[in-house]
Formats: C-alpha cells, structure tokens, sequence
C-alpha cells in the first residue's frame, strides 16, 4: 500500500513535467518486465527493444493510469500486449497438444514430477517443452513462478479470472509434463 | 480444493529452476541512460504535441468567434460597416506618428523575445545543473 501511495506520488509529480523521475520506474522495473518478454521472445535484441517500447508506451499513457490496480500491474500488462503483438507480427506458430494425451495424467505424478530440481537433463527438456508454451502460458508461469504475484493480479494483467488463472495454471503444467513424456516417447 | 492444489504448486522447484535458466540474459550496459534519453525526447515531443493542440484550439475558438459575432453584428444589430468606421486619411503628421508607433511596438517585440530567450536558457541551465 505504501508502494502503491509512493509510485502513484511520482506518477503526478511526472505528469507536473518532472520526467526525470520516471528513471524511478525504470530501475525498479525494467529487469523483471525484461524477464517477461525474454520468456515469450527469446531473442535478447529484440527482447530488450520491447522492453523499451513497453516504457515509452507507459510514458506516453502515464496521463491515463487509474489507480483502480497497482502501477506494476498495469505496466507488465502494457508489456504483455506488447509482446503478443510482436508475436503476431513475426507470425510465430506454436505447436499443439492433443489434450487427450494429457486428461488422464494423476496430479500426484505431476507433484512429483515438478518437485525435484536436480536432474539436470529433465530441466533441459522442461526448457524446451516452455518453449512450445503460447505467450498467454508463458507469462501464466512467468508471473506466477518467478516474479511470485498473486492470482489476482495475474488475472488483471492477462484480462482474466482469478478462477481461470488457477485452471490455466493446472493445464500448464499438465502441458508440460505431456510434451516432455511425449518427446521421451518419440526419442524411443 | 483449488486453493490447496495452488498451494502445493509453489513446490514446484524445477520450473522455478527451469524459467531462472531461460531468463538468465540481463539487459545490456547503459540500458536505462539510453531510456531516459529516449523519455526526454517523448517529453519534449508530448510537450510540442499538446502546445500545437492548444494552439489549434484556441485558434479555432477565436475564428469560431469572430464568425460569431460578425454574423451577430450583420444580423442581429444592423451594424454597417460604412456608417461606423471613419475614413482613414494619412497626413505627413500621423505618418511619423504611425512609424513611431511601430518603432515602439517593434522594440517592445524584440525586448519579449529576447526575455523569453534568456528565459530559456537559464531554464535549461538549471535542468543540466539538476
């Protein structure tokens, strides 16, 4: 709540024509928004040129903020948008899944699946299987795993309900496990 | 049910560990001078945006006005021109006078542009200071 009080305090003061102190928002959030693009455009160019236009748009847009969310939800749903539209643009395909491969998984399998951290060539494979995640996945997993918010702000970022974050979030990993058994299958 | 399922999911250490290894390219040196500058430069542009928008309404709103109050004078108060405006002739006299009012009036033009200068410089003086 005091963040919130303190960002909303240099937001008018930016707005009253000090835009020096928008350096503020780019130290605290240019790396964690940077984390976020990297996941859904893995390049680091051009990762790191929508992170800059995510902050020109959030500077051009400062005037329209509301206060009816936190400043950082706003600004990682400015990045999401961004680059989605950088996806559609680059026309990139991401591959599918049949769901019936997946239904029929028991969660304690996943649970224990997901819990160990050591193998070092199942973190590889679970690299590759994020990697045919769509973006709406991907910053799902993102937000939730890395940068650690709450369901409901997940859900304010990506135009959702908490409810349907938590299904998505079920499903994700439900993916995952799938791509990684099916490819362990394919390799024989 | 959900919310325990949400729970046991925090556990999940191999995705943690997973997205920590795809994420691990940092933004390049320099990154946020090199926005700032590009903040400065949209600053600037926003401020010309919005003084040609206030320009361009005001402009409006003036024209708007006088086409107002011109077809309000011809139709509503019979005002005519011919009748209300004197004749204007030039003598010798008020011609000087006429050059030594726009002497004064240019000078007075060129004291505010100069003050309006000087103005922005130091203006911007401070901010480099800053």
């Amino acid at each position: 709540m005091r963040l919130m009080t303190e960002e909303i305090g240099y937001i008018r003061r930016i707005l009253d024509g000090e835009t020096n102190l928008f350096s503020f928002f780019l130290e605290r959030y240019s790396r964690p928004i940077y984390s976020l693009i990297i996941q859904i455009i893995p390049n680091h160019e051009d990762a790191e040129e929508l992170t800059q236009d995510t902050f020109v748009k959030a500077f051009r847009k400062l005037g329209a903020f509301k206060n009816d969310c936190s400043f950082s939800t706003w600004l990682y749903r400015i990045a999401y948008n961004t680059a989605v539209s950088a996806t559609r643009k680059r026309k990139i395909i991401f591959p599918v899944l049949d769901d019936s491969m997946i239904e029929n998984i028991p969660d304690e399998t996943i649970d224990i699946f997901f819990a160990g951290d050591d193998d070092e060539e199942m973190l590889q494979k679970l690299e590759q299987a994020i990697d045919n995640l769509n973006p709406e996945e991907k910053v799902l997993i993102t937000l939730y795993y890395m940068d650690e918010k709450p369901i409901n702000d997940i859900a304010s970022i990506l135009g959702l309900t908490p409810e349907n974050i938590k299904v998505k979030l079920f499903r994700v990993r439900r993916k995952l496990y799938g791509w990684i058994k099916n490819k362990e299958y394919e390799a024989g | 049910m959900v919310g325990l399922k949400i729970k046991s999911m925090k556990r999940d250490k191999a995705l943690i560990k997973a997205l920590n290894n795809k994420g691990k390219d940092s933004l390049s040196y320099g990154f946020e001078f090199q926005m700032m500058r590009r903040i400065l430069v949209e600053a600037e542009r926003k401020k010309k945006h919005s003084f040609i928008l206030g320009l361009s309404l005001i402009s409006m709103v003036s024209v708007g006005m006088i086409v107002v109050t011109i077809y309000v004078l011809m139709h509503y108060v019979s005002f005519c021109t011919y009748l209300t405006l004197p004749d204007i002739s030039f003598s010798t006299e008020t011609q000087s006078l006429f050059i030594l009012y726009c002497y004064i009036a240019l000078l007075v033009l060129v004291l505010l542009g100069l003050d309006a200068y000087f103005r922005k410089l130091r203006h911007k003086g401070n901010e480099k200071e800053s």
